[in-house]
């Protein structure tokens, strides 16, 4: 893949990618699971065939990057970021301050690496037939897995109020 | 928050991101294009010059073994050591077909997992069998290497051969066991246990669709 054309797809496809890292690893190594995802993407790009949406494909990249990523990260007990800087950096937005947005990504640690999985795919408007075949669950399961996710997350606002 | 208004926020906070998260493409290009050039030649020229060193030995040791081969306590464990290197060539070989392989396109999220998880099982079987195979090797290209190389009999120096044998099989295997219980093991063990998580999903989502 030429540069420009890698340039212009993460940055079309910034936000999920941004998305992922912040859902499955803390600050300090979110930039080490940015760097993994992005070159992930990369060299994955050539195999990319068109067969389905562009966004479904690297989500799915991301999702499994992010998942062997936490795994192997609860394996090492890893805690120093190699990388010092993001490639992303915000203009005028801190979602830090978001107290709602933290409020919820905080919720979403807490949960395992499917059901992280399956909520950032929800929340991003994925019908549950396309969750189901991203992930390899079936549709009844995975509808049952977002109820108890929510349950979960009501559980945690609860708590947290 | 009340969940329903769960999307909503969520939404409200992507138009945020999308409007307000730049991206550095200097930075994206100097960390990822130009270091994956360069990491991703790392391991494969590690691998790749493990295969000459090995086959340099295995040809070597196979002429040699010709040579001498009227006299078999030289060709024989000289052979035997060939076939042990070529084995090496094999397992190397296999190793070197790295995960860059995966089919992101039809594969889902639990069937990549499962296969990265099999492929790490793969990895750590070779690295013990690797191991095990390595005192047999030294012990059987010793005395052909001795023989081609400084016209040295070691059947007729038998007390240094002997201690050559007990030092590499002594201590190689002391060794190979320990690494293999403390190391590999427990590695294959945990990756073992994070596949029968993914096959536990997978068989209660079958068992609920039915």
């Amino acid at each position: 893949m030429n540069e420009k054309k890698f340039i212009s797809l993460i940055e079309a496809h910034k936000s999920l990618i941004f998305k992922i890292c912040n859902s499955y690893c803390s600050s300090n190594n979110r930039k080490d699971l940015e760097q993994e995802i992005l070159i992930q993407i990369w060299n994955s790009y050539d195999r990319y065939d068109g067969r389905v949406k562009i966004s479904t494909w690297i989500y799915k990249i991301a999702l499994n990057t992010a998942i062997s990523y936490h795994r192997k990260r609860l394996v090492e007990k890893k805690q120093s970021a190699i990388i010092q800087e993001s490639v992303f950096s915000f203009s005028d937005y801190d979602y830090e301050l978001d107290e709602q947005i933290k409020l919820l990504y905080k919720s979403i640690e807490k949960l395992n690496y499917i059901e992280k999985a399956i909520i950032l795919l929800y929340l991003d408007d994925y019908s549950y037939k396309e969750i189901a075949e991203i992930i390899g669950l079936s549709k009844t399961n995975i509808s049952t897995k977002i109820n108890r996710i929510k349950a979960k997350l009501k559980k945690d606002f609860t708590q947290k109020k | 928050m009340e969940l329903d208004n769960l999307k909503t926020v969520w939404q409200e906070s992507n138009l945020q991101i999308e409007s307000n998260l730049v991206l550095d493409s200097q930075k994206l290009k100097e960390r990822t294009v130009n270091k994956s050039r360069s990491e991703m030649g790392k391991p494969l020229i590690h691998e790749i010059l493990n295969i000459i060193v090995i086959s340099i030995t295995v040809i070597a040791t196979c002429i040699g073994s010709i040579i001498y081969s009227n006299e078999p306590k030289f060709s024989v464990p000289g052979f035997i050591a060939v076939i042990i290197g070529c084995l090496y060539i094999y397992l190397t070989i296999k190793k070197a077909k790295s995960l860059s392989n995966i089919d992101y396109i039809n594969l889902t999220i639990i069937e990549i997992q499962k296969e990265i998880s099999n492929f790490s099982i793969l990895i750590l079987k070779f690295r013990k069998l690797e191991l095990i195979m390595f005192p047999f090797f030294i012990i059987s290209i010793l005395p052909i290497t001795f023989i081609t190389i400084q016209n040295r009999d070691l059947y007729h120096d038998l007390s240094f051969f002997l201690f050559e044998i007990i030092f590499i099989v002594g201590l190689g295997f002391l060794g190979i066991f320990w690494v293999n219980k403390n190391l590999y093991d427990k590695k294959i063990k945990r990756v073992q246990r994070f596949l029968q998580e993914l096959t536990e999903e997978k068989d209660i989502s079958i068992s609920r669709s039915v």
